[in-house]
Formats: C-alpha cells, structure tokens, sequence
C-alpha cells in the first residue's frame, strides 16, 4: 500500500466523523479570561531561538576573532627588523620570539640571493643561509668582505642582543669558509624621511643611514654617488675621507677580534690584503707617499681614534682596524721610512717595539713622525711607559739615541745590541729590527 | 469502480487535494469582539486539523470531539489576549494538546493496548469504508504519540513538513524522520494483515 493511498484513507476516515455545528459552538456560554492560563499561554515561537543561534554565532565569531588576533600579535607582528647589506641589500623581520616572519630583497642582486622559496625558521638560521648564499654568488668573497648589519628595535637592549649574535653569526659562517669578514653594525630607529629616502632608492635602510652620516660633512657627496656603491667601496671612500666610523666597528671590536686572533696566518694575509687595498687607494687619490716620503703611509698599525681632524696628512694613512701589522709589512714600511726620515724610523722601531710588548694597547701612533704636531701627546697616552713621544723633533730621539749610545759604550748591551727597555720576551724581535735600522 | 468513486465524490471533487491552510492573527481581534463570521471563519478553516490532532493524542473519537470543542471556546474566551508571533496555528494547536494532555490525566491513559481491543471498539463504527477505518484503527495502534500527530496532520489537513514542525514545535528533521518511519509501519502493518490494495 502505496503512501497516498494509506494517507488517502487516513483523510476519508477523520472525514467521516460528526463534527460540530458551528453555530451550535458560536451559542455556548463560554469564560472571558483576563490573562493566560497554562492552557493558552504562548509558548516561544523559535523566531526567538533564532536570536538566541544568532547571538551564539556572533559570541563565537567574537572569540575566533579575538583568538585570531592573539595569534597574530604572538607570531605575525613584527617586532625587529635585521638588514644585511653587502651590495644585495636583504630585510629579515622577526616575531617578538626572534621567529622569522618574511625574509624581502631590496634590490635586484638580493632577489638572486633569496630565490623563491626561502624557509628558515630562526633568525640564526636564516642569517647563516644568507651569508652562505651571498658567498655562492660571490657577492662576499676575500677581496669583497664588509658587511653592514643593522638592527631596529623599540627596546635597544634587545636590539643590541640581537646585533651581537648576529655579527657572531656572520662572522662565524665567514670564517669557516677562510674569509675574514669586516662587519659594520649599527642600531637604528624608525625613522619615517629616512625610510622614504631608503625606499625611494631601493636600498636598506641601514645603507642609507650610513650614506647619510657620510654625506653630512662632505658636501660634495650625494646620495645619487654613494647609493648604487657596494660596502666594500663605501668603506674605502670612507677612508678616503677620513671619515669616522668609530660608531660602527664597536661589534667588530667586541666580538671579532678573538674569533680573529685565532685565525693566525689567514688573520694576517686578510690584513695585508686591506693594507694593500688601503695603500693603493692612498696612492691612487692624493699621491702623498710621492710628495712626501716622510709620511708613514705604510703603518699598518691601527688607530683607535679615528678623529683625524687635527692629523697632518701624514698621520692619516693608517689602516682603520686594530690588528697588528705583519713583520713583513712592518718591516717594508720600516726600511721607507728609514730612506726618508732616520728619526722617523727610530720612532716606528720604538713603537714597533712597545707594539710587540703590549699588544693589546692602542698602538695607533706607529708612523706618526710629524713631530711638530701637538697632537702627537695624545697619541703618546697610549704607548707604554717608557716611550714618550715629545713635541720636538730631536729631543726624544737624542734622548734615545744617547742611551742606546751609553749602552753601547759601557758594554751593558749584547752583542746584538740588545735594546734595555721593553720585555724580554721581545727583546729578540727588538734587536733584530735595530740591527736592520743600523745597517 | 472509478465512475462509482466520482460519483461519491461529487460533492467533494477535490478531496485529496489540500488546500492550504491560511489564518491572519488579525482574525482574532475580531473573534473578541464576538465577531460571529470570524468565528466561523476561523472553525471552517481549522476543525479537521484540530479533531485530526485531538485524535492522534486521545484515539478516541468522543475525546477529541470534546477537546475540539474546548478548543475553540477557550479561542473565544483568549482571543483578546492573543500577541501576534506569526503562527497563530501553533497557538491553536498548543491549546490543543494541552486540553488534550489534561484529559488523558482526568480520564486515564488510552485504554486500547492492544488491537484486539481497537478492533472491537465501535467508536470508528461511522467510517464507512472497511480498508479506511482499518488503516486509521492500525494508525491509532501501533503509532507512537509524535508518528500519529505529524501522519495524521500530514493526511488530513495538508499542512507540509516544514509546516507541522514549526506548529508542533519540533525539527524538521524530527518530523521527516518520524513520517517515514509511520509511513513503514502501516505498510508492514497492514501487509501482514492481507491489505495490500495499491
């Protein structure tokens, strides 16, 4: 039995029941009520139920929303930006956890670094790949090794947590691979004109912070010439310049130094290779060394005041890092000097001397000869006792000269005439830079 | 046998054929104003849903007829209480079960449980037709409560799925469900007993 049928005789059997007359019905007396009773009362229509769902669906929105948005802050929300600028210019922008969230090239050269699908989860991670990339691409290489790192963070304590992990991290990744990084680093701020200027000309802003201090005492720089410039030619310009980038070596004092001093013979080829850089620009843009040969163009001891200001020319060739010159170089710049000026040469030997004696001192006065120059007695703060560079030219040098001569004349030295003042241990490398002065 | 049914059926030609039921809640403002044609209107339009309702509760005829009754004089004392919620059939149907609900408790539960004392009951004795009156008794016997209210309210007054679950205040799902599960019961039902006219 089919449905409409069943329902069909469902139909015709209510239809065959007496029903009521209507009027009959309309007669009977019946009770006016004044409110509802449990019989008549209005039950809630589930029109109502419906607000109740809605009002459940926008309370769960609500808190999807608030979840959503929690998560965001937690891992999406920027809170450091890391640039890295070689000539690729590279942002790296991490989560309050120091969880990358986008890695973005800022230039053309920097796509190539990236690709186009880079993943790195760390910061740490992500740094090292970079740096790995740059030198497959030779963007970073023994000839090519600066790099500018720049950090900005609204805390500067954690920024400057993050700059000196870094600049390990780099330094680390570069030496492995035998190349001695020169890392500039600096912390900045956000700074709207600034980031407009950087965006403008597609570099970091890092770069352009750099290339703003550079321009600011020197007008006939603009950010045109300066901008298209890798870190390698801006460091050299800047040396060109004289111009005081103390402020951005205070990582590569703190934290490359050690990972340097063990580098041993490749610390001191890569130190070569900057001088030799350094001299040939020297030469190259002012030709000093021809002009006045009593310059000590070839000290390759590294000055820790880079206030050049109230330097003569002379004083101003000198290499921008702390590392000691190789005897080799030492040596060279010795024997020019000693052409040119014999009371130079005494006065590099003594520092030499005191050099090999302390070596952690700022020896940043080594080749300084001018002895005219008053500046010459803050640079004597630094040498150890015993050295005192004095104002005029021959005093110091007689000074010296006569005890050496006494010496010699009472036989206290040695065969090799053996230089008193200074360690013992030193005494040897001393005598054997003496006896090549004297030949 | 077919001229024989349109003939029966002149009076009513479109007897299977629902119409669909229809009441504005504006009709009960006028209905406490003793309005007698709104009255009327309203009875005309509902009574069979009403009883078909009152039956599948109570299973009896003279119940539901005195809950039927009830009914509408409880409309006619209430009507000027009445708040427009957009189903006014519901409220008519509320009244419904209640008096329903509240009779079963004065006189007992249904006496018939078991077909054998349905089938001697002569209450259904003015349904005429031998297969009619055998699938309401099976109907009113082997159905659950909610499988007569939403089977019978689905034959007799045409009210759809989605209709009866809004008046009944239940789900649509509920209701579909139900419906067919009634549906199969009466089939098997009356398969077994031999009817199996198509």
């Amino acid at each position: 039995m089919n449905r409409k049928r069943i329902e069909n005789s469902l139909k015709d059997a209510v239809n065959c029941a007496p029903q009521l007359p209507v009027e009959e019905l309309f007669t009977m007396p019946y009770i006016k009520m004044t409110e509802h009773d449990y019989i008549t009362k209005q039950i809630e229509t589930k029109k109502n139920s419906n607000i109740r769902q809605f009002t459940t669906a926008v309370a769960c929105s609500l808190l999807l929303l608030v979840l959503t948005i929690g998560w965001y802050i937690q891992n999406r929300m920027p809170d450091s930006i890391i640039t890295l600028d070689v000539n690729p210019s590279i942002e790296i922008i991490t989560n309050h956890k120091d969880n990358v969230i986008s890695v973005n090239a800022l230039n053309e050269d920097a796509r190539e670094i990236i690709g186009d699908n880079f993943s790195a989860k760390t910061l740490e991670d992500t740094v090292e790949l970079l740096v790995s990339s740059l030198v497959e691409h030779n963007f970073i290489s023994t000839g090519k090794n600066t790099v500018l790192l720049t950090v900005m963070n609204n805390n500067n304590k954690k920024a400057d947590e993050i700059m000196t992990r870094m600049g390990t991290v780099i330094n680390d990744s570069l030496t492995e691979r035998n190349i001695m990084p020169v890392i500039l680093s600096q912390i900045i701020d956000e700074e709207a004109d600034r980031a407009e200027l950087a965006k403008t000309y597609h570099v970091s802003e890092g770069k352009m912070e750099l290339i703003l201090d550079m321009i600011s005492d020197h007008n006939e720089l603009s950010i045109d010439t300066l901008v298209n410039l890798s870190m390698e030619e801006l460091l050299k310009l800047a040396r060109h310049y004289h111009m005081d980038l103390s402020k951005y070596l205070s990582l590569y004092n703190n934290a490359i130094i050690p990972a340097q001093e063990d580098a041993g013979d490749t610390q001191k080829d890569a130190d070569k290779n900057i001088l030799e850089d350094s001299k040939e620009t020297d030469q190259n843009d002012s030709g000093l060394n021809e002009d006045n040969p009593s310059e000590a163009t070839e000290d390759s001891e590294a000055n820790d005041d880079l206030k050049e200001d109230n330097l003569d020319e002379e004083d101003k060739d000198y290499d921008l890092f702390e590392e000691k010159p190789d005897e080799d170089v030492r040596e060279q710049m010795d024997k020019e000097l000693d052409d040119n000026d014999k009371n130079s040469d005494d006065d590099d030997r003594d520092n030499d001397d005191r050099d090999n004696d302390n070596p952690d001192e700022d020896n940043a006065n080594d080749g300084l000869i001018d002895d005219s120059d008053e500046d010459n007695q803050d640079i004597d703060k630094h040498q150890g006792e015993g050295d005192r560079e004095e104002d005029s030219e021959a005093e110091p040098d007689d000074e010296n000269a006569e005890e050496e001569k006494e010496i010699y004349d009472n036989g206290e030295g040695d065969e090799e005439d053996r230089v008193i003042y200074g360690d013992g241990e030193d005494a040897e490398e001393d005598t054997e830079d003496s006896l090549e002065d004297n030949d | 046998m077919i001229l024989f049914y349109m003939v029966t059926d002149q009076e009513n030609p479109n007897q299977y054929k629902h119409r669909k039921i229809t009441v504005d809640e504006a009709i009960f403002p006028r209905i406490a104003e003793n309005d007698k044609v709104a009255f009327e209107e309203l009875y005309l339009l509902t009574h069979k849903s009403v009883y078909s309702f009152a039956l599948s509760i109570l299973r009896n005829h003279d119940d539901a007829l005195d809950v039927l009754q009830e009914t509408y004089l409880k409309i006619r004392g209430a009507a000027h209480l009445y708040r427009p919620m957009g189903k006014p059939i519901a409220w008519i149907f509320t009244i419904t079960r209640n008096l329903a609900m509240s009779k079963l408790r004065t006189v007992g539960k249904s006496c018939y449980l078991n077909e054998e004392l349905l089938e001697e009951d002569l209450t259904f004795s003015y349904v005429t037709d031998r297969d009619d009156k055998l699938v309401l008794q099976a109907a009113l016997t082997i159905l659950e409560l909610e499988e007569r209210e939403i089977i019978l309210l689905h034959a007799v007054s045409g009210f759809k799925h989605r209709e009866i679950a809004d008046n009944l205040g239940l789900s649509l799902g509920t209701v579909l469900s139900k419906y067919h599960r009634a549906l199969e019961k009466l089939r098997k039902h009356l398969k077994d007993r031999g009817y199996n006219h198509e």
